[in-house]
C-alpha cells in the first residue's frame, strides 16, 4: 500500500511547478496515477496535475496536432483528430495500452514521463517527429521527444511539467503502421514497431522507423531510415526493404530477460521493420495485421 | 455400491439454472470474505521469508524488532516445537511425507519460514521483518532435478519421514512410482513402430483472486476458531489439533465464502501461523499473502518432464505404452506422490493397451513447494500422451482423429491402471459404466469444423487444428466421503449443513438443487450452511472433482431419510399407507383429497406429532466414474515472429447429468481459460539461485479476457449409475485437453511439434527454425 503524506491539487500549471518545487522533501507528479500505484516512489508529496487544463486535444489553426500532458489514453484512442492523424497511429498506439479501465485514467504524459523502454505511445510519436512542450514556473520550452528520454526511467525534466506534444500538419499526412508483440494481450511488449513515410508522388519523402523495448531507451532507427528516404519508390523492392531491415535490427541493443532473449528482439525488429515498410509502402495503414487479439479502442 | 438411477422425485429442481444461492450478497459485495470482518483486537502477521534457498537457520535475534513500539511477538523455530507432519490437506492416513514443521530449523525455499512477527498493524509488522537480525548457514541450493536425483550429499531432508514413505534422510527422492501392466519392454520389440519423445511442463501457479488468508481467536470459552479461506476445514482441524497439541474439540473451523482455490487451498499454507500466534498472544491474529507471496511461497503445478515410449502396429493398434515421469515437488512433499500417481493413472487409461509402464521420480528441490492445481498432475500426463499420439499418427501416416478413435476406452472397458494405482495404495478396480467420448468427438469436431479447416485470416499467417481426449475422475474411489444433515422448519423450508465446501464453484447451490429434488419442494426454500466443523457434519473437502458426486450422494441420502419420516408423519395423520404418499411442488398427498403442504405438513410435524424431522446421512462410492472431454483448437500461427492467436476453441464434455447446466459450463470455460494461460504464457521462472524472476502480474502472465477466442462449450450429458442422478464430475478434466490441443494445433499450422509448453512467441519461432533446419 503507498501511504501518502501529503496531497496537493494544482490549479494551473505554473502552481503544480511551484507546488513541486517548494518542499519539503520529495515530491512527484500524479496525473492517471497508474504507473505510480504500481511501484509507489518513495516521495514526501504528491501534486495532482489534472486539473490544470492540460487534458485537451486540437488542431492549431495551421493543423498542428497537440496533444495535452493530462489527456487520457482513451480520450486519444478516440478522438476524432487522433485517429484521423496520419492514419490513426498515435490512436491505436493508446487503443493498445493495457485494458479500458487503465486507458480511462491513464495519461499520455504519464505514459512518456514513466519513461520506460517499452512506453507504448513512444515509438508513434518518435514516427512522426513529436515535440514535448515543457514549463518551468514561469518559463518554457520545447524540443525533440527523442531528446526526451535520458534512460530507463529517466528524462530532461528534473522537476519541470510535461505540458504537452505536439506534431506538425505535415506528418498528418504521413503513411504509418505500427506493431507490438507480446506473450499474451495485456503485457509489457516485447519488441515495438512503428514506421511513418511521407510519401511525395513517386518518391518516398520523410521516412521514419521507431523502435520500442529494444534499448534502453525509446528510439529512432536513423541508418535504417536514412536508406528509405528520399528514395523512388521504384526502388524500394522487397532486397531493399529486408537491407533497411536487417540495418534496423543491427541498430537496436536489445537486452535478455525473462520474457524474451535479445537476439529474439532483435530478429523481431527486422522481420516488423520489414513487413512495416512494405505494408506502409503499399498503402496499408493497418497497425495490427491479424492481431484481432490485441483489444480494440473500444 | 449405491446406484442412484431413477431416485428423481417430483418436480424438476435438478437440471435448470437456479439463480446461484450466494449470487446476490457476492454481487452486492457483502462481507463475506475471511478478510471482511476483523475481530476486535485483532494483530497482523507477517512471515520474514528466508533469502536463500537453501540455509541453516542459526539463530534469530528479534530483540530489535520487539523494541518497535506496535510489535507484540515474534516466534521462530527454537519457540516451537518441533512436530512433523504435512500441510496437504489430504484424509488421514494422508499419502504425503511428514517433512514438515511449524517453524524449520532450515529454509529450504527462498521464502521458506524463517520467523512471524505479529503487530498492531501490518506497516509495523512489515517494519520489523527488516529488524530481525538472522544468523545463516548458506547450503548448496538444489534447483535442477537431475542434480537433485544425483547427489545424496546435499539433502533437502535430512529427517526421514516417521512413516517411511519418502527416502528423506537417504536421497532427495520424495515419492516413486513403478507399475506396470502387461510387460512392455518385451512388447515394444513385437511392434512395428516405437515412438519416443520427452515432454516438459512448466511450473505455475493457480492465481486465484482472493490469496490466502486466514483469521484466528480465542473464543468466549477458550476454544480456538479459524476463520480461513479453505477447500479443506475438516483436514485442517485434524491437523491443527495434532501440531499445535490441542483437542479437535477446542478447535473450531469456519469457511466463509472463498475467492478460488483450485486446489492451492487444498493445503494448510498459513492456518498453523496465525493459531500458533493466536495462542502465543491469546489475541486475533490475521495473515493474508501478497502476490508475490503466493507466486513464491504457495503452491505450483509440478514442473515435470515426461518421457512416452509408444509401440504402435501399423494398422494404429497401439500395444504398449510407456510414461516415466521426473517431477519437482519443490522444498516440500505436499502431495507429490498422489499428483504424479494421477499423472499416469488419469490419462494412460485413455488408450487401454494389455501393456502398460508408469513409472515416476518425484525429487526434493530447493524450489518453490509444488501442490493440487486443479487437475492434479493430469493437465501434465494428458499434455504428454495427446501430443504423443499426433506424433504417433504422424509416424504412421495415419489420420490423427482415426488413430484416437480406434484405440480410445470405450463403455465396459476396465481401466487398466486403476485396480493397481489408488491413492497412495492399491486402488480399486474401475469399469466404464457411462460415457459421451464418442458423441463428444463427433460434436466437437463438427463445431471446430475438423474437416473443413478455414483459410488463414491474413495471407502471412497459417492455421492448424489440434485436439485432445481427456478422462478424470469423480472423487477417489474408496477415499473421499461427505455428509449432510437436513432440517425441516415449520414454514416447510429445509436447513441443510453439508461439510462440503464451496469456494467458488458453486457446491452451494447445487447440493440444494438436490435435497429441494428429494423433498419436492422448490429450491428457494433451502438454506445452505457449509463448512463450519462445529456446526456442519464431516466432509474431506472440495478436491478431487468430488463435490457434486459424492457430498451430492450424502444430500440425496439424507433428504430421502427425511421424507420418509414425513411419510410416516403425513400416515399417520391420514390414517394412509406411507409407501402411498408423494411429495412434489411443496405439497404432500395421497390420493386427491388426502392434501396438505408442506408448510402444513412441517407445522404437524413439530406441534402436533412433536418431533423434528431431521437426518445425517453420510456417502462414499467405491466407484470414480470418469467424465470425459473432447476439447479443439482452432489457432493462426504467424511463421515469422511465432505469435499463436488462438481463434476458436471447442470443449465437448461428458459430466454425466449437470446439475446446473450454466454452472458446469462456467466449470468449463474458466478451466479453459486457466489453461490457455499453460499452453501459451504462464510459467514460474525460478533461476539457479532459486529465486522466483516474475513474481507479480506485471511478469507473470494469466490469460485476461483479452485472450480468449470464441469458445464453444458443449455439455454431453450421460446417465452415471453409480452418481446421483446420474452426475459425475465437470471441475477438472477440462483444465486438462487445452494445452495439448493449441499445441496440436500449433503444429498442424507451422509444422513445429513444441514439446515445451507455454509455447512463448519465442519458443513457436525458435522451433519452427529449427524445423526448418
Ligand atoms: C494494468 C495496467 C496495464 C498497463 N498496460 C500498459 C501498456 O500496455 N502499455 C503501456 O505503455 N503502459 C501500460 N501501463 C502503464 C501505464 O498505465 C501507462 O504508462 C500510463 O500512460 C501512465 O499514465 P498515468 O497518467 O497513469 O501516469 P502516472 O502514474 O500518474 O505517472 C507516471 C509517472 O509520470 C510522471 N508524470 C505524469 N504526468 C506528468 C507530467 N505531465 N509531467 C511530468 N511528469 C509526469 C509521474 O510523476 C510518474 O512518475 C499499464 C498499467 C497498468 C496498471
Amino acid at each position: 500500500m503507498w501511504e501518502l503524506k501529503e496531497y496537493r491539487i494544482a490549479g494551473s500549471i505554473g502552481e503544480a511547478v511551484a507546488m513541486m518545487r517548494r518542499g519539503p522533501g520529495k515530491g512527484v507528479y500524479i496525473a492517471g496515477g497508474t504507473d505510480l500505484f504500481l511501484f509507489p516512489p518513495a516521495c514526501d508529496y504528491v501534486v495532482d496535475i489534472n486539473h490544470v487544463g492540460m487534458s485537451n486535444i486540437a488542431r492549431t489553426p495551421d493543423g498542428d496536432l497537440f496533444i495535452g500532458a493530462a489527456a487520457t489514453l482513451h480520450d486519444i484512442a478516440t478522438c476524432p483528430l487522433v485517429t484521423g492523424f496520419a492514419g490513426g497511429l498515435v490512436s491505436a498506439a493508446a487503443a493498445h495500452c493495457g485494458n479500458r479501465p487503465v486507458r480511462t485514467t491513464a495519461t499520455i504524459g504519464g505514459n512518456l514521463c514513466n519513461a520506460l523502454p517499452s512506453a507504448d505511445l513512444a515509438p508513434a510519436l518518435l514516427a512522426l517527429d513529436a515535440v514535448c512542450y515543457i514549463a518551468d514556473e514561469d518559463s518554457q520550452e520545447s524540443l525533440p521527444l527523442e531528446e526526451f528520454f535520458t534512460g530507463p526511467r529517466r528524462t530532461v525534466l528534473d522537476g519541470r511539467l510535461l505540458v504537452g506534444i505536439a506534431l506538425s500538419a505535415a506528418s498528418g499526412g504521413w503513411r504509418a503502421a505500427a506493431r507490438r508483440l507480446t506473450r499474451s494481450a495485456e503485457d509489457i511488449a516485447l519488441v515495438q514497431v512503428a514506421v511513418a513515410l511521407e510519401i511525395d508522388g513517386d518518391r518516398v519523402g520523410a521516412a521514419r522507423i521507431a523502435l520500442g523495448s529494444v534499448a534502453p531507451v525509446p528510439m529512432r532507427a536513423m541508418l535504417a531510415e536514412a536508406l528509405v528516404e528520399g528514395e523512388l519508390i521504384a526502388n524500394l523492392d522487397p532486397d531493399r526493404l529486408a537491407d533497411a531491415a536487417a540495418i534496423a535490427a543491427g541498430e537496436c541493443e536489445p537486452i535478455d530477460d525473462h520474457r524474451a532473449s535479445a537476439e529474439y528482439r532483435r530478429e523481431m525488429v527486422g522481420v516488423l521493420t520489414r513487413r512495416l515498410l512494405a505494408s506502409v509502402l503499399a498503402g496499408s495503414t493497418d497497425t495490427s495485421p491479424g492481431t484481432d487479439n490485441e483489444g480494440g479502442a473500444a | 455400491m449405491t446406484d442412484f438411477v431413477n431416485n428423481r422425485a417430483g418436480g424438476a429442481q435438478v437440471g435448470r439454472n437456479v439463480t446461484k444461492i450466494d449470487a446476490f450478497k457476492l454481487a452486492r459485495g457483502e462481507p463475506v470474505y475471511t478478510d471482511d470482518v476483523h475481530p476486535a483486537g485483532m494483530l497482523w502477521a507477517k512471515v520474514l521469508g528466508s533469502p536463500h534457498a537453501h540455509a541453516r537457520i542459526l539463530d534469530v535475534d528479534a530483540s530489535r524488532a520487539l523494541a518497535l513500539p506496535g510489535v507484540v511477538d515474534v516466534a521462530w523455530h527454537r519457540q516451537v516445537k518441533p512436530i512433523l507432519h504435512t500441510r496437504a490437506g489430504q484424509s488421514h492416513p494422508e499419502p504425503s511425507p511428514y517433512d514438515t514443521v511449524i517453524m524449520p530449523d532450515k529454509a529450504r525455499h527462498m521464502g521458506d519460514r524463517v520467523a512471524i512477527v505479529v503487530a498492531e498493524t501490518l506497516a509495523i509488522a512489515e517494519q520489523a521483518l527488516g529488524l530481525i537480525d538472522v544468523k545463516y548457514e548458506v547450503l548448496p541450493a538444489l534447483t535442477d532435478m537431475d542434480e537433485a536425483l544425483a547427489r545424496t550429499d546435499v539433502l533437502v531432508h535430512e529427517v526421514a519421514d516417521p512413516r517411511g514413505i519418502a527416502e528423506g534422510g537417504r536421497s532427495n527422492v520424495a515419492a516413486r512410482i513403478d507399475k506396470q501392466v502387461g510387460d512392455v519392454s518385451a512388447a515394444l520389440k513385437t511392434c512395428d513402430h516405437v515412438v519416443e519423445r520427452t515432454y516438459w511442463l512448466p511450473r505455475v501457479q493457480a492465481s486465484h483472486i482472493e490469496p490466502h488468508v486466514a483469521i484466528s481467536w480465542l473464543d468466549e470459552d477458550g476454544r480456538l476458531v479459524v476463520r480461513t479461506s479453505t477447500q479443506v476445514p475438516f483436514h485442517l482441524r485434524r491437523i491443527l489439533a495434532r501440531i499445535l497439541e490441542l483437542k479437535e474439540a477446542d478447535i473450531r473451523v469456519v469457511k466463509p465464502r472463498v475467492g478460488g482455490g483450485f486446489g492451492d487451498k487444498q493445503e494448510m499454507v498459513m492456518e498453523d501461523i496465525v493459531a500458533l500466534m493466536t495462542l502465543r498472544t491469546k489475541r486475533p491474529v490475521r495473515l493474508e499473502f501478497t502476490r508475490t507471496e503466493e507466486l513464491t511461497s504457495a503452491r505450483c503445478r509440478h514442473p515435470q518432464r515426461i518421457v512416452m515410449t509408444t509401440g504402435v502396429m501399423n494398422d494404429g493398434t497401439i500395444i504398449a505404452n510407456r510414461m516415466n515421469v521426473t517431477a519437482d515437488t519443490g522444498a516440500y512433499g505436499s502431495h507429490a506422490l498422489t499428483v504424479q500417481g494421477n499423472t499416469g493413472q488419469k490419462v494412460l487409461p485413455m488408450y487401454p493397451c494389455a501393456n502398460i509402464h508408469f513409472q515416476v521420480t518425484c525429487l526434493y528441490t530447493n524450489n518453490p513447494i509444488s501442490g493440487a492445481f486443479r487437475g492434479y498432475g493430469a493437465p501434465q500426463g494428458c499434455f504428454a500422451l495427446e501430443s504423443h499420439i499426433d506424433e504417433v499418427a504422424k509416424v504412421l501416416g495415419m489420420d490423427r482423429l482415426e488413430l484416437r478413435k480406434k484405440n480410445h476406452i470405450r463403455l465396459g472397458d476396465t481401466d487398466p491402471l486403476s485396480a493397481k494405482l489408488g491413492e497412495g495404495r492399491e486402488g480399486l478396480s474401475r469399469v466404464i459404466r457411462s460415457t459421451g467420448l464418442e458423441t463428444a468427438i463427433e460434436m466437437g469436431c463438427d463445431a471446430i469444423g475438423w474437416t473443413r479447416k478455414r483459410p488463414p485470416s491474413a495471407p502471412h499467417l497459417r492455421r492448424g487444428l489440434g485436439m485432445a481426449l481427456a478422462m478424470q475422475g469423480s472423487g477417489i474411489a474408496g477415499v473421499d466421503w461427505g455428509a449432510a444433515t437436513v432440517k425441516l422448519n415449520e414454514d416447510g423450508s429445509v436447513n441443510l449443513a453439508v461439510g462440503a465446501t464451496d469456494i467458488g464453484q458453486g457446491s452451494d447451490t447445487v447440493l440444494a438443487q438436490m435435497c429441494a429434488q428429494e423433498l419436492g419442494i422448490s429450491y428457494e426454500k433451502v438454506r445452505v450452511l457449509s463448512s463450519d466443523t462445529d456446526l456442519t457434519p464431516f466432509d474431506v473437502g472440495a478436491y478431487a472433482s468430488s463435490t457434486t458426486y459424492v457430498s451430492g450422494g450424502a444430500v440425496v441420502k439424507a433428504a430421502q431419510q427425511m421424507r420418509d419420516q414425513l411419510a410416516g408423519v403425513f400416515a399417520e395423520k391420514w390414517a394412509c399407507p406411507a409407501g402411498d404418499v408423494v411429495f412434489g411442488d411443496d405439497n404432500v398427498s395421497c390420493g386427491p383429497d388426502k392434501a396438505m403442504t408442506m408448510a402444513e405438513l412441517a407445522t404437524h410435524a413439530l406441534y402436533a406429532a412433536k418431533m423434528q424431522p431431521a437426518a445425517t446421512a453420510s456417502h462414499m462410492s467405491n466407484e470414480s466414474p470418469p467424465p470425459f472431454a473432447a476439447q479443439f483448437a482452432d489457432v493462426e500461427v504467424d511463421p515469422e515472429t511465432g505469435e499463436v492467436f488462438l481463434r476458436r476453441f471447442v470443449s465437448a464434455v461428458d459430466c454425466g447429468t449437470p446439475i446446473h447446466p450454466g454452472m458446469a459450463e462456467g466449470q468449463i470455460e474458466g478451466a479453459v481459460s486457466q489453461a490457455i494461460g499453460y499452453a501459451l504464457f504462464e510459467e514460474v521462472i525460478v533461476d539457479r539461485a532459486g529465486k522466483v524472476k516474475n513474481p507479480n502480474f506485471l511478469d507473470y502472465k494469466i490469460a485476461s479476457a483479452l485472450d480468449m477466442p470464441e469458445m464453444v462449450t458443449i455439455l454431453v450429458p450421460t446417465m452415471e449409475p453409480s452418481g446421483p442422478y446420474g452426475v459425475k464430475a465437470a471441475g477438472e478434466v477440462p483444465i486438462d485437453g487445452p494445452a495439448p490441443a493449441i499445441v496440436n494445433a500449433i503444429c498442424d499450422a507451422v509444422g513445429a511439434r513444441l514439446c515445451r509448453i507455454p509455447a512463448t512467441p519465442e519458443r513457436v519461432w525458435r522451433q519452427i527454425k529449427e524445423a526448418g533446419e
